[in-house]
Parts: structure tokens; C-alpha cells; sequence
């Protein structure tokens, strides 16, 4: 499986004078994760991705005066067309990042995202070994907060974490928690909501579901993409047990490639 | 029919029904200690809602987390239901069929075809790739425990003469 079978080709193309308000806007009205920034020049593009939103918010950035020039990754890391899924799986496992810039002699180029990798591999009956149970992948951890909690103080979370999603607690004990991901984030920018005074509550997420620990992480990932979201929350009768990322599937999936090799 | 059945199509129906989930529920006590014993790992009903259940859920995340929360209880009340089911639909075979000495048995090994030869490769379940003989020979063991209860079928439970009346 190569990484020209699973990659984006077609692709939001920006270019760095965008302003970062503009991006988001764009982004979100395409439903894209990560957008291209051509620096001009025949230089290979860089990248600029929706953990890039996460983290301005975080820093208090100026959406509306700022441009990508100065927050775009130039020199995101790249995989040819022609490598291996697994060698880009690796890549990103490494890198802590979810897309890799694809870029080829022949003008094939895109981006490639964890969730493509995940896609491709379930399409392909290539998944490894038998079903294995969520709890084994899960981030038993998980970021939560408030129903309370401003959208800036649960993005700087998110930042110091390192995660991608919050989960956000029921209005009330007992009731069905929520998610609060980058991609909520992304929205909220676009729609130019006001990330200070806007709380959880007022950014309601339909965009999940929930697993019991010992369902299998299989069947977790095809929920992932059928839904078109990132992370699926795990409860059981009596709390939130935790979260799990497409990030773990793929960690689970590359480290039982690896022992089967 | 073996068992004294009732002989009203509609009472007939409902005793099926009643059988059926009574068997069920006798087959997932059996489970209980094929499972805690670790000669199965997964039993069906467990088996779809841990490896299939999830997909069908994704849009509507309120069912998913009700389920979620509550999956043991409801993977028993959703093999008492098969059970139920099953048990209907026992009421409806010819009743020449239903009038064989071996037919509690045969009806048992038939359900636990359906989930082996049908419904585990039909849904992609793990159970259909694995070779796993010792789990098939439980599930085999448990599928003639619900034949034969359904079937109310005493020549094998009780000595002769006790039946006999």
C-alpha cells in the first residue's frame, strides 16, 4: 500500500498572505482538516492544519489582523507518492502531527492524514492481527472540563495536554457527556465566535459517539470514519474511562505491524 | 410435539416465545461458566456488540452511550430475545417435524449453524476467521441445551419411568 493510494489530492491551496481568519473560514466551509500554503517559488508547500488554529487561539493570535506568513510549517514533513503507508504512519507517529505533505516529480500533489491512512487500511480488510479491546489503546487520561469552561482556557488546555479533543462534561451528573475537538474549534473561529465569552455549552458537538473499554478498536476506527471524527469517548456504567484517537489506533495498528514483520 | 404444547396457534406461539427466552436464559448460565472458565471468550450476542454494534450507533451518539453503559445487561437481553425468536419460530415447523424424538437436539445444532455458517461471516466477525475448536464445541454444547429445553424434551433429562408417567 502506498501513500499515493490513500493521500488528499484534492486540496485547499492558499498562499501565505491569506490572513488567518480567512483560512479558517475557508477551511471550515470545506470540512478540511489541513489546508496547503505555496510559498511561491516552486518551493515544495507547506502546511497549516487545525492544530495550528488550536494553538493561535491558545496564544491569543489576532485572526483578523494576522496572515499565515509567519504561522504556516514550511517545511512540514514530506512523503513521496510512491512510499509506504506504513513508513508514512511512522512518520507521523514520530513527528506528533497527523498530516504529512505528499509531493512528487510527477505534479501528484496533496497531503496525507492519519484518518486516510486509517480509511484505506479498513477498506483494504488490511487491519493487523485479531479485533483488539479499545481499553488496550485508550488514553486513559483524558482532558476534561466544564460545561463552564471558555473555549480559550479549554484550548490552552488542549495545548499543554497535547490533545486534540476535550471531553466536556454532562449538564448534569449522570447525563451524556460531550467533545470539544479541533474541529469545533475550527467552526467556532470561522463563524467568528467570541472564544473569551463563549463557553462549552454553547458549542454542542453532534459530530461523536461512545464505546464501552472492551469493544474492539477495530470497530472503533470504522466508527471514526464513518463519522468523519477523530476521537470516540469511553464510558462504562459509571464514568468517562477515557478517549481514543485515530492517533491510537495507528500506534496500535503500526506496533502490531511491526511485530508481525 | 413433544413437551405438551398448547394447541391454539396463538398460545402455541406465545409458549414458544416463553420457552425460547427460559432456554436462553438457561444457556446464558451455561456461559457464564464456559466463559469464566476460559474455554470461550466471546459468546455471540457479545461477540456482534463488541466488534459490530458501534456502526450502527455512530449518528446517533445518545443510543451509543445508553448502550455504551449498560452492555452486559444488554447483551443478555438481546440473546434472551434470540432465544424468544428462535422459540416463535420453532412453533411454526411442520408438525411432523416437530413430532421427531431428535428434534430439540436438531433444532439446537441448526441455531448454532446460523450464528457459525451465517451470521459470524456475515458480519465479519473475529469467531469466523479463528479455528477455535474448544469455543465452537461450547457454543455447540449450549446451542443443544436450548433444543432441548424449547423442545420440552424429558427422554433424556429423567429416567424412563419417570416420564413415562
Amino acid at each position: 500500500m502506498q501513500v499515493r493510494d490513500a493521500m488528499t489530492t484534492d486540496v485547499l491551496l492558499l498562499s501565505p498572505d491569506t490572513g488567518l481568519g480567512e483560512a479558517a473560514r475557508l477551511m471550515s466551509e470545506r470540512d478540511t482538516t489541513a489546508a496547503l500554503v505555496d510559498p511561491g517559488g516552486g518551493a515544495q508547500p507547506g502546511i497549516f492544519t487545525v492544530r495550528d488554529v488550536l494553538r493561535l487561539v491558545a496564544e491569543d493570535r489576532d485572526f483578523g489582523g494576522e496572515t499565515l506568513a509567519d504561522h504556516f510549517t514550511p517545511d512540514a514533513a514530506a512523503a513521496a507518492p510512491d512510499a509506504s503507508l506504513q513508513r508514512a504512519a511512522e512518520i507521523m507517529l514520530e513527528g506528533q502531527f497527523r498530516h504529512v505533505v505528499v509531493s512528487g516529480n510527477d505534479g501528484n500533489t496533496g497531503f496525507l492524514e492519519m484518518r486516510d491512512i486509517v480509511a484505506h487500511r479498513l477498506a483494504q480488510g488490511a487491519v493487523p492481527g485479531t479485533s483488539h479491546p479499545i481499553f488496550e489503546a485508550m488514553r486513559a487520561d483524558p482532558l476534561t472540563v466544564g460545561q463552564d469552561t471558555s473555549v480559550r482556557d479549554t484550548t490552552q488546555r488542549m495545548m499543554e495536554r497535547q490533545v486534540g479533543a476535550a471531553v466536556v462534561e454532562g449538564p448534569k451528573k449522570g447525563k451524556r457527556p460531550g467533545i470539544f475537538t479541533e474541529r469545533v474549534l475550527l467552526r467556532a473561529v470561522a463563524d467568528g465566535r467570541d472564544v473569551d465569552r463563549d463557553r462549552m455549552a454553547d458549542h454542542p458537538n453532534a459530530q461523536m459517539t461512545f464505546s464501552a473499554p472492551e469493544w474492539s478498536l477495530r470497530q472503533a476506527a470504522e466508527a471514526m470514519v464513518k463519522g468523519r471524527f477523530q476521537h470516540v469517548v469511553v464510558v462504562d456504567r459509571h464514568t468517562i474511562r477515557g478517549v481514543v484517537s485515530m492517533r491510537d489506533v495507528m500506534r496500535q495498528w503500526t506496533e502490531e505491524d511491526r511485530e508481525e514483520n | 410435539m413433544t413437551g405438551g404444547w398448547a394447541n391454539g396457534g396463538t398460545e402455541r406461539l406465545a409458549e414458544g416465545v416463553v420457552r425460547g427466552t427460559v432456554a436462553a436464559m438457561a444457556m446464558s448460565a451455561l456461559r457464564q461458566v464456559t466463559t469464566g472458565l476460559g474455554l470461550v471468550d466471546q459468546t455471540p450476542p457479545d461477540a456482534i456488540l463488541k466488534q459490530r454494534a458501534l456502526g450502527p450507533l455512530v449518528r446517533v451518539p445518545s443510543l451509543a452511550y445508553f448502550v455504551a453503559r449498560r452492555e452486559t445487561a444488554l447483551v443478555e437481553l438481546a440473546h434472551w430475545f434470540y432465544g424468544a425468536v428462535g422459540g416463535a419460530v420453532y412453533t411454526q415447523l411442520p408438525p411432523k417435524l416437530l413430532r421427531k424424538r431428535w428434534i430439540g437436539i436438531g433444532y439446537g445444532i441448526a441455531t448454532w449453524l446460523a450464528f457459525e455458517l451465517g451470521l459470524a461471516p456475515i458480519l465479519g466477525l473475529d469467531q469466523a476467521k479463528q479455528i477455535r475448536p474448544m469455543e465452537r464445541l461450547m457454543f455447540a454444547v449450549d446451542h443443544l441445551l436450548y433444543g432441548t429445553i424449547l423442545a420440552g424434551d424429558r427422554s433424556w433429562t429423567l429416567p424412563r419411568r419417570w416420564w413415562r408417567g
